[in-house]
């Protein structure tokens, strides 16, 4: 018994000690890595070119190969939704069936051929999962994944039960035709080619996705959708996007795997099919291309090398998966973040000449968002603004201005409200009454992503940083929202689309470099201190060029020395004429910077001015500053 | 008229075995916010360990204690190996992924189903399996006009008992206490001194004890069991689950009988094919309308 507990423990300890390991970092090793895995992509794509030349390779092999290349597109389709944006989705077969069932309904019926039923395939299943992810989007988590194993099985059962006699029952559908491209596609070898060939393609794109606005939109999802939403990222808008996406693809495998098989009936889609892919994502790395392919390899070579195991192998199979959660939770090959230069270079790529550096043009980033606002005028006015939850009065009838140009400090004891009023400005919760105004517009109400792009930007109280992305991809987080690249720009590469993101990076590395990071930029944000995560979360903030900072306790956990420079660093955009409203504690750093003052007390105003008249005030020393004595 | 009420008694004893599952994926996921894939498999494996002590032994439990005191003996052996093997599912599957994150413990999860849904095959066979008649009691009563066998009104006794039990630990003992305190915040029910270790020994235990009774029950109940028949039972259950209001104790027993009863009418009225796409669409539509379930608690996310 003692030894099982000690080998337990042992297990229970490797799983930690690789979770430390992970969170170490960014380092020399990862160039390193990055390098090898050059050399990796190059020897895979010769492997898999030659293969099917090796004189073992038969026809039962080179089928297996095709398998592979089913699931290698299967679990890129999945990665899109489960790696990159991070929604636990265990129906994803579902969508596969949709795209099979569309192509072979409408060749048996119809006599499509199948070539031009490849993207109509893509088309209806993108559809779908469109119509039936569209009202449950906005779960969380596991509700989600319940409600993606309910739409996978629905589909499936509906299969089965043959409406209108369209999909043959449990039988299924025979007798589909074999793809034409100049020759009829028949032989295992030609499927092979041709499975991989369109692999190649959707690799290409993806790779393109990831390195765009677009494909860190769903990183920033995925890390942490709050903060993304509250930065000027529509969650809503691209987790569909990742939905549609991957159950297109999903399609195309569908109509593939028809035409190849001839044949499809509902036994091929169920949910053990499902998990099979969520695992193929999870040991090769969540949002990691080659780990997926690896993932799928694993998926589909481990039942034909255990093939002597027989009806064992599933059961093996099962405690591998759970093996390599205990040893590698962060999959065979984790995905590698882009350094800046790598950034930048993609997209410089095809100019002639000297490739430049990061940092070396200076952009001037449109700012045709910023109407011109003088010192004094009303930036940001509350006006009667209430919220409650449940019986609990937070924000109670609140009136209030923040002028432009100015610091406006709101101070208070714990629990007065001050969190929640910066919610209701930053549009996370939504006002019971009253109007705020910002520019003279009413944002009440709005969804926090369109109040940000208005140019009212913030940070939070327990710092919400994107920790497994770089401090750029951090920062590039700010600028999203005022980018326009959509997915046709950033897969082709158009020169717009190429300017806009060059002027990001150069922008954001800027704003790096004013916090005192600009050394940083390729380091893991989870790698910086306490006190450079809160920098981080500032320069993420500027990144969006707001007229108006929003800062939760900026202060709290930093020494006096990084309090200091803060104070610093708000003065010197106060310069700029940048607006700040800040939540403090710290009554030397609201003495320090603060033109304005509000103390706020139950969700109301107490009092306001500047912070030499609180600190004479009897009502804000009993509230909250106390006497000297005490 | 008949026909209605046998619907809705049928109806009761299959929900109470959704209830009974349910208890133990809401007691899991209260503690460990983990969808537990494999729970439906141990609810398999109570039925097959449960074929095996009555009827692979020809009868020699039956003979011993009698058709009833059998059966009682073997739902004591059955609730006990299943509640260990739920112990042990954590131990080796559970605890060491869990500082890795969520995702891992959902494909930890899924490894575990395959593994036992396997281990099942691969130790009776992939073929269904069959409780002996000898075994199974067949009386028939009439109560209050509506026929019922005694193994119905004996389901349903012994579903009720063990949910009131449940209950009761859960909502007025101090270990209920702890259990709902550990649910509601791992950490801080850490700091105030609870045991969340030994919180999570009992769900571990009690859950799949309660699964593993409840898989014996309806292998008598249909008598014919298949090694995969958990997976179905356990997203079911699963359903019930949400449906009642996830973490919420009375609410899994409600949700359980609630999609029994609805399940079994639809099957009787409607389309016994189509009733699972429905009982799948009441999930979604809940989740869309209600996601807190019926008697479920809104908790708002701190940011």
């Amino acid at each position: 018994m003692d030894i099982t507990k000690s080998l337990l423990d042992r297990i229970a300890k490797a799983g930690q000690d690789h979770e430390h390991k992970r969170e170490a970092g960014n380092d020399a090793g990862t160039l390193r890595r990055a390098r090898n895995r050059k050399r990796l992509l190059v020897v895979a794509i010769v492997a898999i070119a030659i293969a099917p030349f090796f004189p073992f390779v038969d026809d039962y092999w080179i089928d297996i190969g095709f398998y592979f290349g089913i699931y290698t597109l299967l679990g890129l389709s999945l990665n899109i939704v489960l790696g990159e944006v991070g929604l636990f989705d265990l129906g994803h077969m579902g969508f596969y069936a949709i795209g099979a069932y569309t192509t072979a309904i409408l060749n048996t019926a119809l006599h499509i051929p199948i070539m031009v039923l490849l993207p109509i395939s893509a088309v209806a299943a993108g559809l779908f999962a469109w119509i039936v992810t569209a009202p449950v989007i906005h779960l969380k988590g596991d509700y989600l994944c319940i409600v993606t194993i309910g739409i996978g099985e629905i589909v499936r059962l509906t299969m089965i039960n043959n409406p209108f006699g369209l999909t043959g029952g449990p039988n299924g559908i025979n007798g589909i035709d074999s793809p034409m491209i100049f020759v009829p596609i028949i032989s295992s070898r030609q499927f092979y080619y041709f499975v991989w060939a369109l692999i190649a393609i959707v690799i290409f794109g993806l790779v393109r996705l990831q390195r765009s606005r677009i494909g860190r939109a769903w990183n920033y999802i995925r890390e942490d959708e709050t903060a993304a939403e509250a930065l000027g990222v529509d969650v809503r808008h691209y987790k569909l996007a990742a939905f549609v996406l991957g159950a297109a693809i999903a399609g195309l495998a569908g109509n593939i795997y028809a035409s190849k098989q001839m044949s499809i009936s509902p036994e091929s889609f169920t949910f053990m099919e499902s998990s099979l892919l969520f695992c193929i994502v999870l040991l090769g790395g969540l949002g990691s291309i080659p780990g997926t392919v690896l993932g799928a390899l694993a998926i589909t070579i481990f039942p034909e090398i255990f093939r002597a195991l027989a009806q064992y192998r599933l059961m093996f199979f099962g405690l591998a998966l759970l093996i390599m959660m205990v040893f590698k939770p962060a999959g065979l090959m984790p995905r590698l973040r882009e350094s800046g230069e790598e950034l930048r270079s993609t997209l410089s790529k095809r100019r002639r000449g000297k490739k430049a550096t990061l940092g070396d043009e200076r952009h001037e980033v449109p700012q045709e968002h910023q109407a011109p606002s003088l010192l004094g005028d009303a930036l940001l006015e509350l006006k009667n603004v209430r919220l409650s939850f449940g019986g609990v009065t937070a924000v109670a009838g609140f009136d209030a201005t923040v002028e432009a140009g100015k610091i406006t400090a709101l101070i208070g004891p714990n629990g007065a409200g001050k969190t929640t009023l910066f919610n209701l400005i930053t549009g996370i919760y939504k006002p019971e009454t009253g109007t705020i105004l910002f520019k003279g517009k009413n944002i009440a109400g709005l969804p926090p992503h369109v109040i940000a792009a208005q140019g009212i930007a913030r940070t939070f109280q327990n710092i919400r940083i994107f920790p497994s992305l770089t401090c750029l991809e951090n920062v590039l987080c700010g600028q999203h929202c005022r980018g326009r690249a959509e997915f046709t720009g950033s897969l082709f590469h158009v020169p717009s689309q190429c300017e806009e993101e060059k002027t990001m990076l150069d922008f954001s590395l800027r704003c790096l470099e004013r916090v005192g990071l600009g050394d940083s930029m390729d380091n893991l944000a989870a790698s910086l201190p306490y006190g450079k995560r809160r920098s981080l979360e500032i320069a993420r903030a500027l990144a969006l060029c707001p007229d108006l900072l929003v800062l939760d306790e900026p202060s709290s956990g930093l020494n006096d020395v990084e309090t200091e420079e803060l104070a610093g660093l708000l003065l010197s955009l106060l310069h700029e004429g940048l607006s700040i409203l800040l939540i403090e504690h710290d009554m030397h750093l609201v003495d320090m910077v603060s033109d304005h003052v509000i103390v706020m007390q139950s969700g109301r105003i107490i009092a306001e001015g500047t912070m030499r008249d609180m600190r004479k005030n009897p009502l804000v020393i009993e509230a909250y500053l106390g006497t000297e004595e005490d | 008229m008949t026909i209605l009420q046998e619907q809705i008694i049928n109806g009761l004893t299959i929900g109470s075995f959704y209830a009974l599952v349910a208890l133990g994926y809401s007691m899991v996921y209260g503690v460990m916010k983990l969808i537990n894939f494999a729970h439906g498999d141990l609810f398999s494996l109570g039925a097959f360990l449960g074929y095996t002590v009555l009827t692979g032994t020809s009868g020699v439990v039956t003979r011993m204690f009698g058709l009833w005191g059998g059966i009682a003996c073997t739902a004591l052996v059955v609730g006990l190996s299943v509640a260990i093997a739920g112990i042990l599912m954590e131990r080796i599957a559970y605890r060491p992924v869990y500082p890795s994150g969520r995702l891992s413990l959902v494909v930890s999860a899924l490894g575990m189903s395959i593994f036992i849904q396997n281990a099942i095959m691969a130790i009776w066979g992939a073929r269904p399996q069959a409780f002996a008649a000898a075994v199974v009691p067949s009386t028939r009563l009439t109560v209050l006009g509506i026929p019922v066998t005694v193994l119905q009104i004996i389901i349903l006794a012994v579903s009720f008992l063990l949910m009131a039990a449940i209950w009761f630990i859960v909502e007025k003992t101090a270990f209920g206490a702890s259990i709902r305190a550990a649910a509601l915040d791992r950490e801080t029910a850490t700091l105030v001194g609870i045991d969340v270790r030994k919180v999570i020994f009992f769900v571990f235990a009690l859950g799949p004890g309660l699964g593993g009774i409840a898989g014996l029950m309806n292998g008598l109940y249909y008598r014919s069991i298949t090694f995969n028949m958990g997976w179905n039972y356990g997203l079911k259950a699963f359903t019930a689950t949400i449906l009642g209001g996830i973490g919420n104790i009375p609410g899994a027993m409600l949700g359980g009988l609630l999609l029994g009863i609805f399940e079994s009418l639809l099957a009787g009225y409607v389309s016994g094919a189509w009733k699972d796409v429905f009982v799948f669409l009441i999930l979604i539509l809940t989740l869309i309308f209600r996601p807190t379930g019926i008697l479920g608690e809104k908790t708002a996310e701190k940011v």
